[in-house]
């Protein structure tokens, strides 16, 4: 047997067994050499630091190495120089004895050493990254309010629309139960509705200086509002009174914005200030509720110069190009197809050949989704987030800063993602860099650009808001694009609001279309494509399955309608309950269910006469 | 002459298991041997030897044991198989006191030293061929005699 295999199958018996042996052996021997040479084996066994039988056998055979010298008469001064250098001894016996270790102690030897190294690494790595975390400083270069104010700053002051608005608005007689009554008188209800004209009538014409500046202001080529961070004191308290709050208080809790003050010399993009946004509502309101009452009168000119006026507003409202003032300008149009809608249904006639077409030019002109959705204010917005986190090294890429983190803190707290918030020095190591950051953002947008651009059948393809769970789902990933998760904005939700208008949109084309025919032609037509190519360019799609939208004629009227949500062509049948109307208005589910009916868009309300069921 | 630390580092080893090879022995044992062999040219330190030793112990070419020294010893490892085998211990068990450590050359030593031996003699082959050596190999049987035990302490 050989002495490696004994040593690792009776290690412990052998380890023992020597250990109690080594005293009886080592002492005498040791004790008979001269005082210099057994401090050399002393000292050579201390610094070998081996194990008790190791110890004990290295002196054993030094002391016999030195006892066989000594009778040879050789002096011990010669025999402890010839020894050599202690230190380099002890060092080489020990890593000899050390390959004399059993196997298990070999292997926990390297792996104690591995984790020893990596260990190692790991701290020089949060070491490194501790240190230039620490020293980094962000390049703050981009200034967003300048992008943002870029189209208003190229208007001449003539040109802007924002002046009047302001001073229709600070000179507006509302008070704020009739504010939030604006816009909501319907047609489709007869009882209501000449209780709720009477009421537009008389809100219209207390303010009917303010109804003209907003048609100056619409006549304008752009908005022109300069936004920043600077309150706008008397539009806040006209604010104040007409909608119980002012719009121009920073986002996120009064505490958080007074924690969080702006940067003075380069405003942060989130606390850009967009105090216009609910007047802009509130004037295309006006402006819809003056149509209404121009309808029902008959004046089909009001009705007209109201339509253009808001549509123009929703126009404008896109500079500052931001994504709430794109939501803002859908919900305006959405004024503009509801009312026209009315007016073909129940009084067709007060508008003009040439208005008619006109307001389908005008409408045909707003695009698709990706024409009303723009994701340029969130590419501002996340630039500039970029830029106070990173540092910059010139080729896109950067390292996360300690003022970076700090300020994507407060980011989180302003933004009311408190719970985003993420540990300084020990999570910033995992926080993706400045490339990789970027990189993401512009995936994320890339995917919800396409999104507007695809049909909503078409929603197999990997949608933004999946690509943002992909980001931000997992716990590490969570803490990896934690930016993304405060600053994405919710991309699917805003593409099925425009595709909706956008749909919605569509129907009014071929609702005018369909008027127009009739005109010409003395009946609605048999199907839509007796509207192509004279009235209409194209038949749309229905947004739920991409097939030609679908239309019925009835005995007086015609029913024009989506399958709706539950993708079963019900012939056109109205919903009979509000539950099943929401249904299948929700034209994005992805559950499978039945109702019974469809989403109608002419006529807005169940018609009997028109012999709809 | 003094060989360099890295020739010595090639050579020491295979100088130890040849010596080995004779018979059995001891390090006092071995440092004289080495060195008169040598004529002082591998001479070697204890603080070489001995981890050199472990080292090869480690890799199964030599194995150590404890032996009682007596005068006697000295005869009997001039025969290399030790007489007191039945009292040897290994390196590991109590050896007595005034027992020295004896190494002896495993089978796989035997055939690390023919590995080694084929080896040097093609290395001087080489440096004969480009006249860096001159002297001629000496015949295994030169080798012999030179090898006696050391007298044992009084």
């Amino acid at each position: 047997m050989s002495s490696n295999d004994s040593a690792i199958t009776s290690e412990n018996a052998a380890k023992q067994a020597s250990d109690a042996g080594s005293a009886s052996r080592t002492s005498p021997s040791l004790a008979d050499l001269p005082a210099p040479l057994r401090d050399a084996i002393a000292a050579v066994c201390k610094r070998a630091r081996l194990w008790k039988h190791e110890r004990a056998d290295v002196e054993a055979e030094l002391a016999a190495h030195f006892h066989d010298g000594l009778a040879q008469g050789t002096a011990p001064d010669t025999l402890l120089a010839n020894f050599g250098d202690i230190k380099a001894a002890a060092k080489l016996i020990r890593r000899g004895k050390i390959r004399n270790r059993p196997l298990w102690w070999q292997l926990q030897r390297r792996i104690g050493q591995a984790i020893a190294a990596m260990l190692l690494v790991l701290v020089a790595f949060v070491a490194v990254h501790t240190v230039r975390f620490y020293i980094g400083t962000p390049t703050i270069a981009f200034r967003p309010v300048d992008e943002l104010n870029r189209e208003a700053h190229a208007l001449a002051e003539a040109d802007r629309a924002w002046p009047l608005y302001r001073k229709a608005v600070l000179g507006l007689d509302l008070t704020r139960a009739e504010v939030e009554r604006l816009g909501t008188a319907t047609w489709s209800d007869p009882a209501v509705l000449p209780g709720a004209l009477a009421q537009a009538e008389a809100v219209l014409s207390r303010n009917a200086a303010s109804i003209e500046l907003i048609h100056r202001g619409a006549s304008k080529q752009g908005l022109g509002i300069v936004v920043g961070i600077d309150n706008d004191a008397e539009l806040d308290a006209k604010s104040t009174m007409l909608l119980g709050y002012p719009p121009s208080i920073p986002p996120g809790t009064p505490a958080a914005a007074e924690a969080f003050p702006p940067d003075a010399q380069n405003p942060e993009a989130f606390l850009i200030l967009l105090p216009h946004l609910p007047h802009i509502r509130i004037a295309a309101r006006l402006l819809r509720d003056d149509a209404l009452v121009g309808a029902s009168k008959g004046d089909g000119a009001r009705v007209h110069r109201d339509l253009v006026s808001i549509l123009s507003i929703a126009r404008q409202n896109r500079s500052p190009d931001t994504l709430i003032s794109c939501l803002v300008s859908v919900a305006v149009v959405r004024l503009v197809t509801d009312l026209t809608m009315d007016v073909l249904e129940h009084a067709p006639a007060i508008l003009s050949d040439e208005q008619l077409t006109d307001l389908a030019h005008r409408l045909a002109a707003l695009g698709g989704p990706a024409d009303l959705i723009s994701l340029q204010g969130e590419r501002i917005g996340y630039r500039d987030a970029i830029q106070r986190l990173y540092t910059d090294d010139g080729q896109g890429d950067g390292r996360l800063t300690a003022a970076g983190v700090e300020y994507y803190n407060k980011l989180a707290m302003v933004t009311q993602n408190r719970e985003s918030q993420i540990a300084v020095a020990l999570a910033s190591p995992l926080v993706a860099g400045r490339r990789e950051m970027t990189n993401a953002f512009e995936s994320l947008f890339a995917r919800a650009e396409a999104g507007l651009r695809r049909p909503l059948w078409k929603s197999s393809e990997p949608s933004a808001d999946r690509y943002f769970l992909e980001l931000t789902e997992g716990k590490l990933t969570t803490i990896r694009y934690a930016l993304i998760s405060i600053l994405a904005p919710a991309f699917e939700r805003t593409r099925v609001k425009a595709l909706e208008a956008v749909a919605q949109r569509d129907a009014v084309l071929v609702a005018l279309a369909a008027e127009s025919f009739r005109r010409a032609q003395g009946t609605y037509p048999e199907t839509l494509d007796s509207l192509v190519p004279r009235f209409l360019p194209e038949i749309p799609a229905d947004p739920v399955d991409g097939m030609p939208l679908r239309y019925r004629r009835t005995a007086n009227s015609f029913i024009l309608y989506s399958i709706g949500a539950d993708r079963r062509d019900d012939a056109g049948r109205f919903p009979s309950t509000d539950a099943d109307a929401s249904r299948v208005r929700n034209i994005d589910h992805r559950g499978t269910f039945d109702a019974p009916c469809d989403l109608i868009y002419f006529p807005r309300r169940a018609n009997p006469v028109a012999g709809a069921n | 002459m003094k060989i360099e630390r890295e020739l010595m580092r090639g050579a020491g080893p295979v100088a130890v298991l040849k010596l080995l090879n004779r018979r059995d022995m001891y390090g006092y044992e071995l440092v004289e041997a080495i060195t008169q062999r040598t004529e002082g040219a591998l001479a070697m330190g204890q603080s070489t030897l001995y981890p050199m030793l472990y080292n090869l112990e480690a890799q199964g070419f030599i194995e150590g044991y404890w032996q009682e020294a007596t005068d006697a010893d000295a005869a009997k490892n001039a025969d290399r198989a030790p007489a007191k085998r039945d009292a040897q211990t290994s390196s590991k068990s109590k050896p007595a006191s005034r027992d020295r450590k004896y190494y002896r050359l495993t089978d796989k030593g035997k055939k690390r030293l023919a590995d080694d031996s084929k080896q040097w003699e093609a290395v001087i082959r080489a440096m004969k061929a480009l006249g860096v050596a001159t002297l001629a190999l000496p015949r295994p049987s030169e080798t012999e005699p030179c090898l006696r035990p050391l007298p044992q302490p009084q």
